[in-house]
């Protein structure tokens, strides 16, 4: 197992590299000076030696290698450079905001997992009535788009009924609208899945030898189909925790959330590479610790998986 | 087992969140504490040459900007220039204090005219720090006696009073900087009616009284603001009272206004931001001027203000501002959409002409400009010109611009100055900054003669009519077409009294109060 472990580390940063790099490209590809862009905050026009004189002193003006493998020599020290924008430290930038992101993504998750783990079990177990109301639960998560959903979950719940903020971080009360914008379409796919999963477990010779030992309908669906149902949702889940924590930022800024994907929008607008670079590696960082995570989960939850 | 995993999960949740100082605001009780919500961030920080925006009012400078963008006294009272335009005597106010106890005299104001020139330019997202467009062709600056400073020109500076106007002229008291011009730990010690207590980035700040300050104490306390970037999110804060009101800049849309008003206090005033389309004027169809004037002639600026802005629009005259009245004219002619089609047709081919409208994500984020560009499609189509409207980010606009990949486009100008050459020196003079990056590509050397007349020029009336002659030429030209400048909007529970905004969008902070 511990081979196992180091192997999957060893991929992880061999990934973690190859999308390094990609970002990079990417970044030289797209139109837009970064000198320029700081220049012409506040209405400036900058002349094209103003512009060039910024582009010397943030170092854009070396060879596209030099400043990738400047920048990967300083990254494995710790020091992920210094934004453009505001020269502020990256690294700082970026862990000053993570755990906001975090808690936001995890308490959308939690609320995905109360809802659509409960509604995908009696779905698949509880007959057509409760069938019905998880597959109109699963649809209307799958269909209704977040942004639009946080702000009618502002204006009903925060505006008519005052029962919940309309935004701001800092208190629990603060997170319950945008988990529920976030958690909806999440919590409709896990319907769905633990749905399907299940159905087609409560099919199996195994479920109707334990029927015929007697085994009540409590534990027939609890402990004998449940866990086969659930090796794919927790694969949803550590897929879906990674893309919360990059692609929330328009609930963000609808509820003024001062996470991560707010800051990476802003950094995009303000092609503010070094921020944009130190996004991708956490990024792909959390992925990474997440699919191995996962990866452990399944195995608890199914013996037969083997590793390697 | 899968509650088990639930309960943990929770409890772990519950456990990392933890309430921060930034929490939910403070019932609105007896306290004297206004929370106000606002659309951008007013605080920089220590890299930014002023630190806070000024609306904030944390810092004075030695002029501001009346509602007609003419220069007034703040913390210098009066001032004079010498017979020959080539220095200027500002005469300090006596008797102010920076917010740390330190007097505000000559050597103080120096010390940050001084700081300035060294740190220029720095960008900021609020006033590009540019000291030769603030001071223009200074050879030093002085102190005479500890009351008043001097600033000896090389060459005549008419406006000076103007062009250091607000941020230019910020004060701080000089224990706020080091020798490099940078902000230390203390912050921003400034001498205005608030002090800057606390501030979170991209979240908000806290303004607290300053009941020292020399043109008479703030009413309020306190003053908790939040950035409130999404414009329903920022009503539904008002609505759900967790905001006293809505200021500063793009504060309420002007369809939020007419629902906002039955239940709260809307008020709306013209503020110095223009709104204009630009062609580029290097290659076909719009190096003709007859296809240019077209356009001009085939869009009616009043049913823009009507239709697109619910009337929250002043249809512009000329390229200045119509507060500040000391240089702007009233909108020249109708549109006439005959006119428009005879030019079209003299000058364009038979047919129908492709032309790019490029639009900056920057602008449209904050105006209506995806419906003004749909208008001006539609408008112009009776023309022969068939529209393609193209939306960049604003960092790949001005690249577009730079490499004339467009033939429109659409922008906005303030006069944050009030000083008319600011404008036109650099959109219509041949060799002006902006008319050159973007390919406009105007020339007329009667225009840059006047110009050049307009900055030496010492006398008002004069100028007045050098820079009316430059609008009539330019009308007739149009390389640029000026739209209509903005009227700004505001909002506030019925409890809330004197909460308005200056022509720079400045909100009334310090006389605002809850009763």
């Amino acid at each position: 197992m511990i081979r196992y472990l180091v192997f999957r580390l060893a991929t992880a940063a061999a990934a973690l590299f190859g999308v390094s790099l990609f970002a990079f490209a990417l970044a030289l590809i797209a139109p837009g000076d970064p000198a320029e862009v700081i220049l012409r905050r506040g209405g400036g026009e900058p002349s094209p030696t103003a512009i060039a004189e910024l582009r010397t002193d943030l170092g854009l003006d070396r060879p596209a290698i030099v400043r990738y493998v400047d920048w990967l020599t300083h990254v494995v020290r710790g020091d992920l450079g210094r934004s453009y924008r505001d020269g502020s430290p990256v690294l700082g930038e970026l862990l000053l905001r993570l755990p906001n992101t975090a808690i936001l993504a995890s308490s959308a998750l939690l609320f995905a997992m109360l809802v659509g783990l409960p509604l995908g079990i009696l779905a698949a177990a509880a007959g057509a009535g409760s069938d019905f109301i998880g597959r109109v639960v699963a649809l209307a998560g799958v269909a209704v788009p977040s942004y639009w959903l946080a702000t009618i979950l502002i204006l009903v719940f925060a505006v008519q009924l005052r029962w919940l903020p309309t935004g701001g971080a800092g208190s629990m009360g603060q997170l319950v609208l945008p988990a529920i914008a976030l958690g909806l379409r999440p919590a409709g796919q896990m319907c769905r899945l633990i749905r399907a999963g299940m159905v087609e477990t409560l099919g199996a010779d195994f479920i109707v030898a334990a029927r015929a030992r007697g085994v009540g309908h409590r534990a027939i669906v609890l402990r004998h189909a449940l866990p086969h149902a659930l090796p794919p949702t927790v694969a949803l889940l550590g897929v879906t925790f990674g893309r919360l924590l990059g692609g929330s930022a328009i609930v963000e800024t609808i509820v003024a959330w001062p996470g991560l994907g707010r800051f990476a929008v802003e950094a995009v607008y303000d092609r503010d590479y070094p921020v944009l670079q130190g996004l991708v590696l956490v990024g792909g960082l959390v992925y990474t610790v997440i699919g191995i995570a996962v990866d452990f989960v399944h195995r608890r939850l199914d013996p037969r998986v083997r590793f390697g | 087992m899968v509650v088990r995993l639930a309960l943990t999960l929770l409890t772990l949740f519950v456990s990392a969140c933890s309430p921060s100082a930034a929490g939910q605001p403070a019932p609105q009780a007896a306290s004297q504490a206004l929370v106000l919500g606002i659309s951008r961030d007013l605080v920089e920080g220590p890299k930014d040459p002023y630190f806070a925006h000024a609306n904030l009012q944390i810092w004075d400078s030695l002029t501001v900007l009346d509602d007609e963008l003419v220069a007034r006294p703040s913390l210098a009272e009066r001032w004079e220039m010498a017979a020959d335009g080539l220095a200027w005597t500002f005469f300090l106010r006596q008797g102010v204090r920076f917010q740390d106890g330190t007097p505000f005299d000559s050597g103080a104001a120096v010390a940050n005219v001084e700081r300035f020139l060294k740190i220029s330019p720095r960008p900021s997202p609020f006033f590009a720090l540019d000291t030769k467009l603030a001071y223009g062709d200074l050879d030093r600056v002085e102190q005479v006696g500890s009351t008043a400073i001097r600033f000896v020109l090389k060459t005549p500076g008419p406006a000076l009073p103007n062009t250091l106007s607000g941020f230019f002229s910020a004060m701080f008291a000089p224990a706020s900087f080091d020798a490099n011009g940078d902000f230390g730990s203390a912050g921003p010690i400034g001498s205005g009616p608030f002090r800057l207590v606390d501030w979170k980035k991209g979240e908000g700040a806290t303004l607290a009284a300053n009941p020292d300050y020399w043109g008479g104490a703030p009413k309020v306390g306190q003053i908790r603001l939040r950035v409130l970037p999404d414009p329903v999110a920022r009503v539904a804060a008002l609505r759900a009272g967790e905001v006293d009101g809505l200021t500063e800049l793009g504060a309420v849309l002007p369809e939020q206004a007419a629902p906002l008003s039955r239940d709260f206090a809307v008020g709306s005033r013209p503020v110095g931001l223009a709104h204009y389309l630009f062609f580029n004027g290097t290659k076909a169809p719009f190096d003709d001027v007859r296809v240019r004037q077209a356009v001009s002639l085939a869009l009616d600026r009043q049913a823009i203000v009507r239709d697109l802005l619910e009337g929250y629009g002043l249809p512009a005259g000329g390229l200045m501002v119509e507060p500040a009245k000391r240089w702007a004219i009233p909108p020249q002619s109708k549109a006439d959409p005959t006119a428009a089609a005879r030019l079209a047709k003299e000058a364009l081919p038979t047919g129908v002409t492709p032309v790019v409208l490029l639009l900056s994500t920057t602008f449209t984020a904050r105006y209506p400009y995806r419906s003004l560009a749909e208008l001006i499609q539609a408008r112009l189509a009776p023309l022969g010109l068939k529209v393609e409207i193209r939306v960049v980010d604003g960092a790949a606009w001005a690249p577009a611009l730079s490499g004339g990949d467009y033939h429109i486009s659409i922008g906005t100008q303030g006069l944050a100055n009030g000083d008319p050459d600011f404008v036109f020196s650099r959109y219509v003079h041949s060799k002006g900054q902006v008319n050159v990056s973007r390919k406009i590509g105007y020339s007329n050397p009667k225009v840059d003669e006047l110009i050049a007349a307009g900055s030496r020029t010492l006398d008002t009336a004069t100028r007045q009519a050098t820079y009316r002659e430059i609008e009539a030429i330019v009308a007739r030209d149009a390389p640029i077409v000026p739209l209509f400048s903005d009227v700004a909007i505001w909002a506030s529970k019925r409890t809330v009294h004197d909460m308005t905004m200056d022509a720079s969008y400045r909100p009334s902070l310090r006389t605002a109060w809850i009763g």
